[in-house]
Order: C-alpha cells, then sequence, then structure tokens
C-alpha cells in the first residue's frame, strides 16, 4: 500500500501562484505530479476565486484529486467556520480518510490554532501533521522528490517574499531563522 | 422474512446508523446529539441523505423521521432503549431524553462495525462513512448541549436550519461562558475567543 496521498489547504496552492509569493508554475507541477494531492469544494473554490484562470492555464485539475461525492466540509464546519481560515476543517476531514484508508503521506497545515485543533482533537493525525516548508525539505532529503535546485528556490523565494512583507505559509520575518535553518539543512543531507 | 423495498431497506440503514452513532459514543448519547450528528453526516454523505429528512426546526436541523425511528425503530429491535428526560430542567429538556445500547445492541453494533469495516476496504461510500463517524462522534459527544448548539447556531453554513430555533436566545446570551468551555477542552484555542465571540454576535440569522 503507497501513503502518497496529501491533504493541504488552498494556502499551498496559493502560494505558488500568487505574483508576491513563489510565483512559480513550473515546481508546483512538478510537486503535484509526485504525489497525490487530495482537496475538496471549499479549498478548490479558495482557488478559483484567486486563480481561476491559472486553474485553467495550467490544467491543475488534472493533476489533483477533487472529492466531490462527499461534503468533507460538512463535518467540522460548526467549528471550522470564521474561526480558522477556510478549507482548513475541510482538509483536516479528508485527511481522516485518507489516514483510514491507509493512504495518508501528510497532513499539510501551517496555521497554529488549526494544528492545536488537529493536536488536542484528532490525536490520530498527529504523526502526519507537518508545516509545508517542513514538507518540501522532507521530500527532498527523505525522499528524493523535488530535486535540491528546486528546494533551494522554494526557500529562496519564500524567504524573498517574507522580507517583501507578504506571508506565505503564515511565515513572517521572525521565521527567517527558520528558513535560514531548512536551507542549511537542505545544503547538508545529500552530501 | 420478505425481500425488503427500497423504503424499508431505507428505514433500516437508518436505524443501523443510530446504533452505529450509539455504539461510537460508547453506549449512551442524548437525542440531542443523536440529532446533530446524524445531521452533520446526512450533509456529507450522498447515501445518508437518501435515508431521512431534515428540517428548521425550534431546536436547529431536525428529522420527524429520525425522532420517530430513535423511540420506534422496525428492523433494529431491543439494541437501544429510550430514557425520557431525567428531570424538569431546561438542560434535560433540551437534551430530550437519551439511548442507551442494550446487551443485544452490543453485540449488533460489534457485528456491523466489523461488517462495514471490511466492506469499506472496498467500498469508497462504506469508507467515508466510517470514517466520518469515527472522526466526529467521540469529538461532538465531548460537548455539553449548550457549547454543541452554540456551535451550530453561529455556524453561517447551517444558517438555514438555525433560522427557527427558539432557544438561540438563550444560548447568545451566554456566548462567553459557553466559549470559556469550549477552550477548556481543547476545541477551540485561546487565541481563537474573540473570533468565536464575534462569530456568534454577527449570527444574524438567529437573533
Amino acid at each position: 500500500m503507497t501513503t502518497n496521498s496529501i491533504a493541504i489547504d488552498s494556502s499551498f496552492y496559493i502560494a505558488f501562484m500568487s505574483p508576491k509569493e513563489i510565483n512559480d508554475i513550473e515546481i508546483l507541477i512538478e510537486i503535484l505530479k509526485r504525489y497525490e494531492f487530495f482537496i475538496g469544494e471549499i479549498v478548490l473554490k479558495e482557488i478559483s476565486v484567486k486563480h481561476g484562470d491559472l486553474l485553467e492555464k495550467i490544467k491543475m485539475l488534472k493533476l489533483i484529486i477533487i472529492l466531490e461525492r462527499y461534503d468533507y466540509s460538512a463535518l467540522l464546519s460548526v467549528i471550522g467556520d470564521k474561526i480558522f481560515k477556510k478549507g482548513e476543517y475541510e482538509c483536516m476531514a479528508i485527511a481522516y480518510y485518507l489516514f483510514k484508508k491507509n493512504k495518508l503521506h501528510s497532513l499539510i497545515i501551517d496555521d497554529g490554532s488549526a494544528r492545536d485543533f488537529v493536536e488536542n482533537n484528532i490525536p490520530s493525525l498527529n504523526p502526519f501533521m507537518k508545516y509545508t516548508l517542513r514538507f518540501i525539505v522532507d521530500s527532498h532529503c527523505l525522499e528524493q522528490k523535488i530535486s535540491r535546485k528546486k528546494t533551494l528556490i522554494i526557500l529562496d523565494k519564500v524567504k524573498r517574499a517574507i522580507l517583501d512583507g507578504s506571508r506565505p505559509f503564515n511565515l513572517t520575518e521572525k521565521n527567517i531563522g527558520v528558513i535560514d535553518q531548512l536551507l542549511k539543512e537542505v545544503d547538508e543531507c545529500q552530501k | 422474512m420478505h425481500e425488503l423495498t427500497q423504503d424499508e431497506e431505507e428505514i433500516r440503514d437508518a436505524e443501523l446508523l443510530i446504533l452505529l452513532i450509539l455504539g461510537m459514543a460508547g453506549g449512551k448519547i442524548s437525542v440531542l446529539h443523536l440529532h446533530k450528528i446524524f445531521f452533520f453526516l446526512w450533509k456529507f454523505h450522498p447515501e445518508v441523505k437518501k435515508l431521512v429528512d431534515f428540517v428548521p426546526h425550534l431546536k436547529g436541523p431536525y428529522s420527524f423521521d429520525l425522532d420517530d425511528l430513535i423511540k420506534n425503530p422496525t428492523y433494529i429491535n431491543d439494541c437501544w432503549k429510550y430514557i425520557p428526560p431525567l428531570n424538569s430542567s431546561e438542560a434535560e429538556k433540551v437534551k430530550g431524553g437519551y439511548l442507551k445500547i442494550t446487551k443485544k445492541g452490543n453485540e449488533v453494533y460489534n457485528k456491523i462495525l466489523h461488517g462495514l469495516t471490511e466492506k469499506a476496504k472496498e467500498d469508497e461510500d462504506a469508507l467515508a462513512l466510517i470514517s466520518a463517524i469515527e472522526l466526529i462522534v467521540p469529538l461532538y459527544t465531548r460537548l455539553d448541549w449548550d457549547e454543541l448548539l452554540f456551535l451550530l447556531y453561529t455556524d453561517e453554513t447551517n444558517k438555514e436550519f438555525s433560522e427557527k430555533s427558539e432557544l438561540s436566545k438563550s444560548i447568545l446570551k451566554n456566548s462567553e461562558k459557553i466559549v470559556s468551555k469550549l477552550i477548556k477542552k481543547g476545541i477551540i484555542p485561546v487565541e481563537k475567543r474573540e473570533s468565536l465571540i464575534e462569530r456568534a454576535r454577527n449570527a444574524w440569522w438567529v437573533k
């Protein structure tokens, strides 16, 4: 059984598509091809609102798996709506389904409150929960699914975006040290 | 025994789902909690949607069909006992009594849980259902009746089912107290206190 499935909210896709953040569609496509990305209707809607034109252009819908038959947002919406960023509670419910299917690779959440919710209330997902940049670095260092060059490009672009005042993956200037640490890790991991 | 018609099958499946929720809840659940958990599954799963109807009612989303099946099951007999409200307090009245699993109910529950888990290895509908039940039953049964109703009434995505609620005023009046309890239970992180109180203030559909 392969555990290659990812549940992640819209901020991941949006960061790669936004001119002020990573702005690198090619790398996004490469990552999407390396894993199975599952999304629900809410997350899809969030991406469409911001980058509907790009979705069409890069044919992203062929690279991800959209769960349309079930409304995953309904399960936790009473807690999630307006409290967490929209879409995160949908991701958690999708992640639990993938976990039960023995296919969950990672539940990627950057928001601290949402992570606390998972830790307190869905403990079986804790071992799968990662920050986006940790997922990307592990994907290179542990799984060799993303090249060193592209991993460094992502980290560098995230750092630059933060220094320019954006907040990719919920990161701010006080997290620059974390990015430097990750750059060092990438530098050393494949030696 | 004759072959069941589609309507009869749906009634039986709704009764099995009641038992699954009850068993997953540890063998005892208030009628209010059962109703609301069934409602979330009803919104989530297209096959559950076929089993009963939900309408906006005095306590929020409500199913007359479900209420009838809880008290007068047709196919899943002697698996639970309905216990009326324990006293005349508001809480007991709102909770609407309890279901308690019987010894036979426990045996049937284990059997259907095993069956559904096996089926889920090949059937997406079964997998989606069992994973949803496992996810939300332990979570929502940890909530007191007022916490559950507070979250439900102030959630905009369910507003059309909450508009007729006659309890909303008394629930919203206690927003701060209820939010404190939710934080204490780890349902809401402390830094989201104001967001949740604000959500309640903006819930115009229940005012």
